[in-house]
């Protein structure tokens, strides 16, 4: 698992940690003072289930941001892969935007990444298959439909 | 040359008293979600209006209450037709009037919320949803999305929180193929805002708090 990847997002200060999960839910790469634990591979599962709901409808998404008075997570979605930040101060958010923004291009364009990526492909609406729902997430899932 | 603006920025009263003052022949439209209302001056009085199915005062008063859309003042206009008689200060005075007995009209109570966070600079509309799908007051018309898609996302990202041993988030923003949307949760209910795609959540933030407090 490569993750100098990322080193420019978690040299910034106050982010605590960034990485990367592929369509199938694995992290795949991981920098900064995350560890690579039963909660991160949860905290993926739930992240990809919310970009899930939106490729399910045919909605497309890019960002998503979730904001706490002293925690904020910044999602960067691709098709393929999601590139995810923590980070623990909002006044770092202008100058991670912009590291976000270079990271992510230069990951569309790195061969290597691609490669990780299409071994990784998957089909991220399955992450809402019944089996994968716990019993509210299928009870608000099935009106949806 | 027509005035063209948001009634974000100058509201309906003003516009009115603004046009009867100057003694104006003019008529203002104004365009809320594809719905469009027209109010006609003449010699500084009210005298037509339309925001259909209603004509006349009626119309006046259910446009008092918008507090989004945009406006535009063409002078030298005349009305097709007379269906107001009261002078527009009466007309004005009655329309309040019928506002604040509107707030106790439970459909009504959040007029106040929206009137906050709709001047708010990128915010474009705002509904506020319960648990059962219901939404409760809409500032307007959005069918971007299911209600129950706000709430599965809102459900996962408690439980981001809950992984993180945080609380439900402040606030979620997404954004993709559409304008921007943010969830706050708001006493038991969800408030769904729409955004101008490029605002700042970090920006926006502290003033969506201070209206949903």
């Amino acid at each position: 698992m490569k993750n100098e990847w990322l080193d420019d997002i978690t040299q910034l200060d106050a982010v605590q940690g960034a990485f990367i999960i592929s369509n199938r839910g694995s992290v795949i790469s991981l920098a900064g003072n995350l560890k690579k634990n039963q909660r991160l591979e949860d905290l993926s599962v739930r992240i990809m289930k919310s970009a899930a709901v939106f490729h399910k409808f045919s909605h497309s998404l890019s960002e998503l941001e979730l904001f706490w008075q002293k925690q904020v997570i910044i999602c960067k979605v691709s098709q393929n892969f999601i590139l995810v930040t923590v980070c623990s101060s909002r006044q770092i958010l202008p100058l991670l935007r912009i590291t976000l923004n270079v990271t992510y291009a230069r990951l569309l364009e790195d061969k290597k990444f691609y490669k990780l990526v299409r071994d990784e492909a998957g089909d991220r609406t399955l992450f809402l298959n019944r089996d994968k729902l716990e019993a509210k997430e299928t009870e608000i899932y099935s009106k949806i439909n | 040359m027509a005035l063209v603006g948001d009634l974000k920025d100058l509201k309906l009263p003003s516009l009115i008293q603004l046009n009867c003052m100057e003694k104006n022949t003019a008529k203002l439209t104004i365009e809320t979600d594809g719905r469009y209302g027209f109010v006609y001056f003449e010699n500084g009085q009210v005298v037509h209006a339309e925001y259909d199915p209603q004509i006349g005062e009626e119309a006046v008063y259910r446009m008092l209450q918008l507090y989004s859309g945009k406006f535009k003042v063409e002078s030298g206009i005349r009305a097709p037709a007379q269906t107001i008689k009261l002078s527009w200060n009466s007309l004005l005075l009655e329309g309040l009037h019928k506002m604040d007995d509107g707030e106790a009209d439970p459909s009504r109570r959040y007029d106040h919320l929206f009137e906050r966070l709709l001047t708010i600079k990128g915010v474009i509309k705002a509904k506020i949803i319960n648990e059962a799908d219901e939404i409760i007051a809409s500032s307007s018309q959005d069918k971007s999305f299911s209600e129950y898609f706000y709430l599965l996302l809102n459900y996962e990202t408690q439980k981001i929180g809950e992984l993180l041993q945080l609380e439900t988030p402040e606030i979620v923003t997404f954004s993709g193929g559409f304008n921007k949307f943010a969830l706050c949760a708001f006493n038991k209910f969800l408030v769904v805002i729409e955004l101008e795609s490029k605002t700042k959540t970090e920006v926006i933030l502290p003033f969506i708090r201070q209206a949903l407090r």
